[in-house]
């Protein structure tokens, strides 16, 4: 017998000592001894049905007789163990007794009144949809109405410019979904049943009960939410979650390597990321606004890139590709309030930008203010573009000030915030990382005269953290 | 239904690889049965119930997994120790089988013959072992063998078993 076939006998015996099972785990590390392992077992199992189909007097080919046109929930499939057949003969005895009928016909009824209750109270419904927004329904697709009832199977695709949310009735629980967002819903028998086939979400999920809770799937993970707030994303290569308030347990879909973990649990202010090729940990959010990046091709639009690009790593971004995108989010605090006007800049105001801000702190209420469109000559998103400036870090150059008074629509309209309140911010811009955008403001009570200087670092927090109180009111 | 159907199908197709994964990590026949079929249980109620099933298998040994973390803990004196980074490894590497389901089910079909070919006397061995699930030292005591010549005849059994198969599946031009 070869080690491994030893370690196999030894642990089927029960003798195999702590150090045996480490080194037989070490072992199947390597993929031949996994398919030794396969190979081995599969050879048990053929023993195992050989003798008994012999047993059953029939010959192995001819064994598995499946009826396939009716699908119903089966007690026997293919083989008779005698404990379940001494269990059913019991079964059938208890039975002819009678009353257990009439058990068995109420608990139905419960169990389909139950059904019902939960089936109505777990559906969700659209609202505040934009642009063309459809539901797929029974391979009929239809463009989708605010207030629009969903049923279970039914698929939310938002297009790129596109948005809308996913509540449910008599709770605060929504789903805000991104442009290129596609959702899917599943019947909610025990709880709510999501799957985020790609694009982004932005979740606030009240209190949920602990033996229904909702759980969104999207190709490489699966988030088990019981009430809490976060923010998923999900592309064809990986899947990243940032939590901003409560708990979500993220599990990666796909069998983990030896030594990662299957699932992580993220709490508020971390991040976990999905993926074949990224461990599973979570981090930390840092930075003063949380930030995503994507490699696109030429001509992508800001809205288009989860859908259309390549999510690049945080340890990518040094040496990123020549067109990328990158968008910055997270939340503005109001030190005072009144009267806000913003600026968006970038180098030379070479590369395009965007500004968005909401009325609060739901991504769905924001609304861009301010935006730079280049004229078609610069060089846009280049890493020519990028080095053509001067060097500039936030809060110490005052040319970048000058650069975003270059076109009108790099300036905002007054924008009237209140006092220790947060309101969520997001910019997209060409290029990555903080020398390749400039955000600028005139807070009130500053001369109107007065030149934009640069957004106090202080007042921005990335996606995770809340707002404190004292610290806003400084 | 037409999936339904599929589905059925594809779970008829792969059970071997299925009982294998069960009966591997169970090690016993009759317990590995109750799980198999439970799966099933479930397989067939979560059809009926319009479930979305993507990966058949995939779904079948996640189902199984669970059956058998529950049976681990339910018996604590089982005769295999319950170690979860085990039985991730081997999903894996029933995972990365997946692949080869022709290869697996024609040397199924190859072993079936190669058994039948056996004595009497080694499918007697053989029916002690796995078919009344036996351990070692009971079926040295039935035979008045001792456990080591019970363990070093199965091991050239199987041994034999696989080469039969392999030079079958040879001749049929099939390879791993």
């Amino acid at each position: 017998m070869n080690p491994l076939e030893q370690l196999l006998a030894k642990w089927e015996a029960g003798n195999l000592s702590p150090a045996e099972l480490g080194e037989l785990k070490q072992l199947l590390a390597r993929p031949q001894a996994r398919a030794e392992l396969v190979g081995n077992w599969l050879l048990d199992e053929s023993i195992h049905d050989t003798l008994r189909s012999q047993a059953a007097g029939a010959l192995a080919p001819a064994r598995a007789q499946v009826s396939l046109a009716h699908p119903q929930p089966a007690t026997r499939p293919f083989r008779a163990p005698r404990r379940r057949f001494r269990w059913l003969v019991w079964h059938e005895v208890r039975f002819t007794a009678g009353w257990l009928l009439g058990a068995a016909a109420a608990a139905c009824l419960a169990l389909a009144g139950l059904h019902s209750y939960f089936q109505r109270a777990a559906l969700g419904s659209l609202t505040d949809v934009r642009s063309e927004v459809t539901v797929e329904h029974g391979g009929t697709t239809r463009p989708a109405i605010s207030d629009g009832r969903l049923h279970p199977r039914d698929i939310v695709r938002v297009p790129a410019g596109g948005a809308a949310t996913v509540t449910w009735a008599g709770e605060a629980t929504r789903l805000d979904l991104a442009p290129g967002s596609e959702l899917r819903l599943f019947n909610p028998m025990w709880g709510k049943r999501l799957s985020l086939e790609a694009g982004a979400l932005d979740a606030s999920v009240a209190s949920q009960p602990r033996w229904r809770p909702m759980i969104i799937a999207t190709p490489q993970a699966e988030a088990k939410v019981v009430g809490t707030r976060f923010s998923l994303s999900a592309t064809l290569a990986s899947t990243r979650l940032e939590v901003l308030e409560g708990l979500v347990r993220l599990r990666k879909s796909l069998p983990a390597r030896p030594h990662e973990n299957q699932e992580v649990l993220v709490h508020a202010g971390e991040t976990a990321t999905a993926a074949p090729d990224i461990r599973l940990v979570a981090q930390l959010i840092t930075g003063s606004l949380s930030s995503d990046a994507w490699a696109v091709p030429p001509g992508t639009a800001f809205a288009d890139a989860p859908a259309r690009g390549t999510r690049l790593s945080q340890t990518g971004l040094s040496a990123a590709p020549v067109n990328t995108v990158e968008r910055l989010r997270g939340y503005l605090l109001a030190p005072v309030s009144g009267d806000y006007t913003f600026w968006i800049g970038t180098p030379n105001d070479e590369t395009a930008a965007e500004l968005w801000l909401s009325a609060d702190d739901h991504r769905a209420r924001q609304r861009r203010i301010a935006y730079l469109k280049p004229p078609p000559t610069a060089t846009h998103g280049t890493a020519a573009a990028r080095q053509k400036g001067p060097s500039r870090k936030r809060g110490s150059n005052s040319a970048l000030e000058a650069d975003v008074q270059r076109y009108p629509s790099q300036e905002s309209a007054p924008q009237r915030l209140v006092e220790g309140r947060r309101y969520y911010l997001e910019i997209w811009h060409e290029g990555v990382g903080p020398a390749t955008i400039a955000l600028c403001w005139r807070r009130p009570g500053d001369p109107a005269a007065a030149p934009p200087k640069l957004v106090d670092i202080q007042a921005l927090r990335p996606l995770g953290e809340a707002p404190q109180p004292s610290e806003a009111a400084k | 239904m037409e999936r339904q159907q599929e589905l059925m199908a594809e779970f008829v197709a792969g059970r071997h690889n299925l009982f294998a994964f069960i009966q591997g990590l169970v090690r016993n026949p009759h317990d590995s049965e109750d799980i198999f079929q439970e799966v099933w249980v479930r397989f067939s109620r979560a059809l009926a119930e319009g479930v979305e099933i993507l990966d058949q298998a995939k779904w079948c040994r996640g189902t199984a997994r669970n059956l058998i973390l529950h049976f681990w803990r339910d018996r604590r004196k089982a005769a295999v120790p319950a170690d979860e980074q085990l039985l991730d490894l081997v999903e894996l590497a029933f995972a990365e089988q997946s692949a080869n389901q022709d290869y697996w089910r024609a040397r199924q079909e190859a072993l079936a013959e190669c058994i039948q070919e056996l004595p009497e006397r080694s499918q007697g061995l053989l029916r002690l072992k796995y078919e009344d699930g036996l351990p070692a030292h009971e079926v040295a005591g039935k035979l008045r063998q001792t456990s080591a010549a019970v363990l070093m005849a199965l091991s050239r059994l199987r041994r034999a078993l696989r080469e039969c198969a392999e030079k079958k599946l040879r001749l049929q031009g099939l390879s791993q």
